[in-house]
């Protein structure tokens, strides 16, 4: 039977519908499939990127080069290995910490809601993604806050375990495993209920 | 499992989160690549690391949209018949 929903390297539930056509339809050249990503991930990527940076214009120069970056090259995403809210989330993050490790002074400041209309090309998904966030927001508050904290410093805040080490004034093998274990903990918490599955 | 292995799934977390030095990194890459288990804790704790990402989102300024499309468009012409190169973004494994 290949009735096998095996844990494949990258995720441990199947690549939904929507991911394979929409990857398919960007690899067409397909505008229309852009606009649909974007609509469902712009908030993600955007405020993920704003939180790490807290810069705004450096936070849509990263947006916008997370979703050119997947227009370009729609193949780098490969739907078997993990989530494409995963993809986009490690390119948005990786791209935000190079800025933040390059930029030596970094600004914070408020940013005000605007909020758009827009399309919602997966409602179901997105209701889907909201209370999943909220889950996450609630374990983090469960978290010992040891973990928590060391969690902020290292994806928020850009820095490295030894900086998160530094900072808190703990070994540096102390802040790998703390960082190691809210991880894993978070992990079980997507895990318990099939709403965690991630897109 | 070696000691050296045991270090380096130790980084694992760390390493989700884009908390690692270059070298710690590439170690922890060729790592992935002969240890299936690594790269199965790698994919549970990367999408931790996205979920917790996932509770900052925020609407972005409504012109955003604009500029992207106008950035892929212009692309479009290049992208298309391009092979993609290496995968900047799944641990190679």
């Amino acid at each position: 039977m290949t009735e096998h929903v095996g844990r494949q390297a990258g995720r441990d539930v199947r690549p939904s519908q929507w991911e394979r056509t929409t990857r398919h339809r960007l690899i067409a050249g397909e505008e229309g499939a852009l606009n649909e990503i974007y609509d469902q991930f712009a908030s993600f990527v955007y405020g993920l990127a704003l939180r790490v940076i807290g810069d705004a214009r450096a936070a849509e120069d990263v947006s916008q080069d997370v979703f050119v970056t997947f227009w370009e090259r729609p193949d780098a995403f490969d739907p078997d290995r993990g989530s494409l809210r995963t993809w986009l989330g490690t390119l948005a993050h990786r791209r935000a910490v190079d800025h933040v490790r390059r930029e030596e002074a970094r600004r914070r400041r408020a940013i005000k809601d605007a909020a758009r209309p827009t399309t919602t090309p997966d409602v179901e998904e997105m209701a889907i993604a909201l209370v999943t966030a909220e889950r996450v927001r609630s374990a983090l508050d469960t978290l010992p806050d040891d973990q928590r904290r060391a969690i902020q410093l290292a994806y928020f805040g850009g820095k490295t375990y030894r900086q998160v080490a530094e900072v808190l004034g703990i070994p540096e093998g102390t802040a790998k495993s703390r960082l190691r274990l809210g991880l894993r903990r978070i992990a079980g918490v997507l895990e318990t209920e099939t709403v965690g599955r991630s897109e | 499992m070696s000691t050296d292995d045991t270090m380096l799934d130790e980084l694992l977390g760390a390493y989700a989160l884009d908390a690692v030095g270059a070298d710690e990194a590439v170690a922890v890459e060729a790592y992935l690549e002969r240890a299936p288990h690594a790269a199965q804790e790698l994919a549970r704790l990367r999408n931790a690391a996205t979920w917790i990402g996932a509770t900052e989102a925020l609407t972005p300024p409504p012109e955003l949209h604009d500029t992207v499309l106008e950035a892929a468009r212009s692309r479009r012409a290049t992208a298309l018949g391009r092979s993609a190169p290496d995968d900047p973004c799944w641990p190679s494994t």
